[in-house]
């Protein structure tokens, strides 16, 4: 009955990077005038599966039906000519063209060859007052709140007739009236028989403005069902329901009795609040929350990186002010970064040069001067204690694998020989083997005494690696368990609480 | 997800620095590809020696060297500069100003070691400003310098009042000017030895490293613990007091502080440290290249004199031969990526 009037139906999509399955098999209905949530833990595969969708990829294997055509989309204007819109979580706005240039700027309407500017007012303030979004079409772009921009996508995409517009993360960025502003506009899209692709991690907003949910895990439909009947729990259990496979080292338990790092009321503003916590010898923490909960954040101000508003540290009982990373460096804490191409490599540099680069006044000598067979040796050690997989010391780093990257980082920060580890997504993009590897040397070093603070989107990882674990939304601490206490469910539920 | 680094096989080497282990599987190719404008020199000097008999004669090739000596000064400075995908369009001014001071102070009888001492002084000046608008207001490089490129030639024509200072009898001036050592003039001695130092603290010490590390990932280096706003500071000294020296040897060659002295010169040195391998977008560069791109250009230059070349023509052909050097180094780099 609902397949006659579908307005998109997908089946059997799949998609695959260099070997890994990013969609498997994966199907997905759109009606008319519906609004869809599509939900999914980072990885899920929402993002590859819209960016099929919106003609961004072509898929590997399945088939698009738009209004029971089959259809084939070869790029993103290919999408736009049928009617199909998306809204980035980092908007395409040209910040320094007015509203009305931005509206019809693949369209801009000419008269002999010349923009007419009469004509382009005219059509967008028609378009903006069908939405009922008070603002000047000749207002420039930057000087709008993000949620007014958004406004100005979603005008845009109006534009082209869109029959379907997908919003990703559409409430990442923008404040609570907007987001009421937002569902009212949403809402009236829906009564022109728009449909929404609604992609969110807030569980409130999923319930309050969609019809129906669709869960993904893992690159597979997990489940899917009316907002109306399914509960909360259920969803919880669709997004982490995968098996604890073991790759995860046997962690003994042990005492937490000697505080190495102390925060106390950590705060910038807009971004995090007034956050304290205590990191203890030996211990893996463990840092949970969604995308957008500034725990990386957070942890760049720890290692100075970035500063702070309000708040002290205490390292081993003593207040300490860090300025920059060289300061954290030399205080004993180290930070493998969340995104290695843009934070940790040195592209063009060799696996001995990323892996010393942290340390290398350590082994120098009179005038600097580099001790080249030491830096050989010491990398040549690592590479066999991490088992990085590379032809030499001597190789580029960017010929690596992903995982042999992160492991030649993870060499270059414990030559340093930390206290306090802070690891950010440390299993990012890499592959199952090189992971279960990373746990180990993860486990090793806490058994060692060294001080571990883990932040990581994957639950399983999480649960089966921390002592401890902190759970953020919003720039808050909203949860905080032991080991024992730690579920999927519960964690989410913190993670998703009061945002 | 996507990773596209997987591809090891089909990159060609890029080693950074020659010193540095040895990178990759060699072949023929690449070994031509790695020494593409060592070979592009020695064909020029060959085509040039088969058209002029003077070209191979010893005086002729002191000459080149000679030429080469204040462009290779300046040259240098520019790569440090660049490799930390920076700029410095300021040099050539700076090498006036030094010059004439140093100059206007002989003459006003201070001696000569004082005068050097504040020419060096007011590089190092020079390179302290640039440093300090691009590190501290985070400026693009290429704006403060081009500031001061306007400023120091500026200050120079007050100083002078546009007039050109003669220091021609000045004894120290002269023995930089025709002194030798064992038959090497001195400033080619010179230029050698600063070319030796700077290549050695290039690839042989942790600021050097540093450098490359700035050049090829500023916010990966930030976060390594380098001390990013302070080794850009150094390189803009080091580019300024090198202009400094520079503007010392322009001054002894001519025998006095001229206005004019210096225009243009940064441009060649930027075209000098191109041709040599360095990448604008930093990270890449070797001062081994450097010397041989300003080599290239002398040689380029010298050898259309011989052939008495009109000079209205030599600007099309060098502009010919730095854009097909450039061209060679994109093409290469697109084929490793």
């Amino acid at each position: 009955m609902m397949d006659e009037a579908a307005l998109l139906k997908m089946t059997g999509i799949s998609k695959s990077f260099l070997g890994v399955k990013a969609l498997n098999d994966v199907n997905f209905t759109v009606n008319r005038g519906e609004v869809v949530g599509l939900v999914g833990e980072n990885g899920a595969g929402k993002s590859t599966l819209m960016k099929v969708l919106s003609g961004i990829y072509m898929p590997d294997d399945g088939r698009i039906l738009l209004e029971g055509e089959p259809v084939i989309f070869r790029g993103p204007r290919d999408a736009q000519n049928f009617g199909i819109s998306t809204i980035h979580q980092e908007l395409n706005l040209l910040p320094h063209l007015t509203v009305a240039e931005n509206i019809f700027i693949q369209s801009l309407p000419q008269k002999r060859g010349v923009l007419d500017k009469k004509k382009l007012l005219k059509e967008s303030q028609l378009l903006l007052d069908d939405l009922g979004f008070g603002v000047d079409p000749k207002t420039l772009v930057e000087d709008l709140t993000v949620g007014a921009q958004q406004m100005v996508e979603i005008a845009k995409a109006l534009s082209f007739r869109s029959k379907m517009i997908i919003m990703d993360e559409p409430t990442s960025a923008i404040t609570e009236q907007e987001t009421v502003k937002l569902f009212e506009i949403i809402r009236s899209l829906k009564s022109k028989g728009i449909a929404i692709v609604y992609i969110s991690h807030r569980m409130e907003e999923i319930y309050e403005i969609c019809d129906r949910i669709i869960v993904l895990r893992d690159g597979r439909n997990a489940g899917e069902g009316l907002s109306s009947s399914l509960k909360p729990k259920e969803i919880v259990k669709m997004l982490v329901g995968r098996e604890m496979t073991q790759i995860f080292p046997e962690r003994e338990r042990h005492d937490l009795d000697e505080v190495v790092m102390e925060v106390r009321n950590f705060s910038r503003e807009g971004v995090f609040d007034n956050i304290s916590f205590k990191l203890y010898k030996g211990e893996i923490l463990g840092i949970s929350g969604l995308m957008g909960s500034s725990r990386t954040e957070l942890m760049e101000s720890i290692f100075g990186l970035e500063h702070i508003s309000q708040g002290q540290l205490f390292l081993n009982g003593e207040p300490v002010k860090i300025k920059s990373t060289s300061d954290a460096i030399s205080r004993g804490i180290a930070l493998v970064p969340e995104d290695r191409r843009k934070h940790g490599l040195i592209n063009n540099f060799s696996v001995v040069q990323n892996v010393t680069l942290t340390t290398l006044r350590n082994i120098s000598g009179f005038l600097q001067k580099i001790n080249f067979k030491k830096e050989r040796e010491i990398t040549d050690r690592y590479i066999a204690q991490l088992s990085i997989k590379t032809p030499s010391g001597a190789t580029i780093i960017s010929n690596l694998s992903g995982g042999n990257q992160q492991k030649a980082i993870i060499a270059r920060w414990l030559e340093c020989k930390p206290r306090i580890l802070i690891l950010d997504e440390p299993t990012r993009g890499i592959d199952i083997g090189a992971k279960s590897e990373i746990y180990r040397i993860i486990h090793d070093l806490a058994a060692k005494g060294t001080s571990i603070i883990m932040i990581s989107s994957e639950l399983p990882e999480i649960i089966g690696m921390s002592d401890r674990i902190l759970v953020m939304a919003s720039g808050k601490i909203t949860g905080e368990f032991s080991r024992e206490e730690a579920t999927p469910e519960t964690i989410m539920l913190s993670a998703t609480k009061g945002v | 997800m996507s990773d596209p680094n997987l591809s090891a096989s089909q990159s060609s080497p890029q080693p950074i620095h020659k010193q540095g282990p040895p990178i990759g599987r060699w072949n023929i190719f690449s070994l031509l590809l790695k020494n593409k404008v060592l070979i592009a020199l020695l064909l020029l000097c060959v085509f040039f020696s088969l058209s002029s008999e003077q070209f191979l004669r010893i005086d002729n090739i002191l000459n080149v060297f000679l030429q080469s000596a204040i462009m290779g000064i300046i040259a240098i400075g520019m790569t440090y500069v660049v490799i930390t995908a920076g700029i410095d369009l300021g040099v050539g001014s700076v090498v006036a100003v030094s010059g004439m001071i140093i100059a206007g102070m002989i003459i006003s009888g201070i001696p000569v070691i004082a005068a050097i001492l504040v020419g060096l002084v007011i590089g190092m000046g020079s390179g302290v400003i640039n440093g300090f608008f691009i590190t501290r207001f985070n400026m693009a490089p290429f704006i403060v310098t081009l500031g001061m490129m306007a400023a120091a030639r500026s200050i120079t024509l007050v100083y002078s009042d546009a007039q050109t200072i003669s220091v021609y009898k000045d004894p120290f001036l002269q023995f930089l000017r025709m002194g030798n050592v064992l038959g090497v003039p001195v400033m080619i001695l010179i230029t050698a030895v600063l070319f030796i130092i700077a290549n050695y603290v290039l690839s042989n010490t942790v600021f050097g490293r540093h450098v490359y590390a700035i050049g090829s990932n500023k916010k990966a280096a930030e976060v390594s613990g380098i001390n990013v706003k302070r080794v850009e500071m150094m390189v803009y000294i080091i580019a300024g007091v090198l202009a400094g020296v520079g503007g010392l040897m322009m001054t002894a060659r001519l025998g006095s502080g001229t206005p004019l002295a210096g225009v243009n010169l940064e441009l060649m040195a930027i075209a000098a440290v191109v041709i040599g391998g360095s990448s604008l977008s930093g990270g890449r560069g070797t001062i081994f290249g450097t010397l041989i791109g300003v080599l290239l250009i002398n040689v380029l230059n010298t050898g259309m004199n011989l052939m008495n070349i009109s000079s209205h023509y030599q600007g099309l052909i060098m502009g010919s031969v730095i854009l097909l050097a450039a061209l060679i180094d994109s093409l290469s780099n697109k084929k490793s990526k």
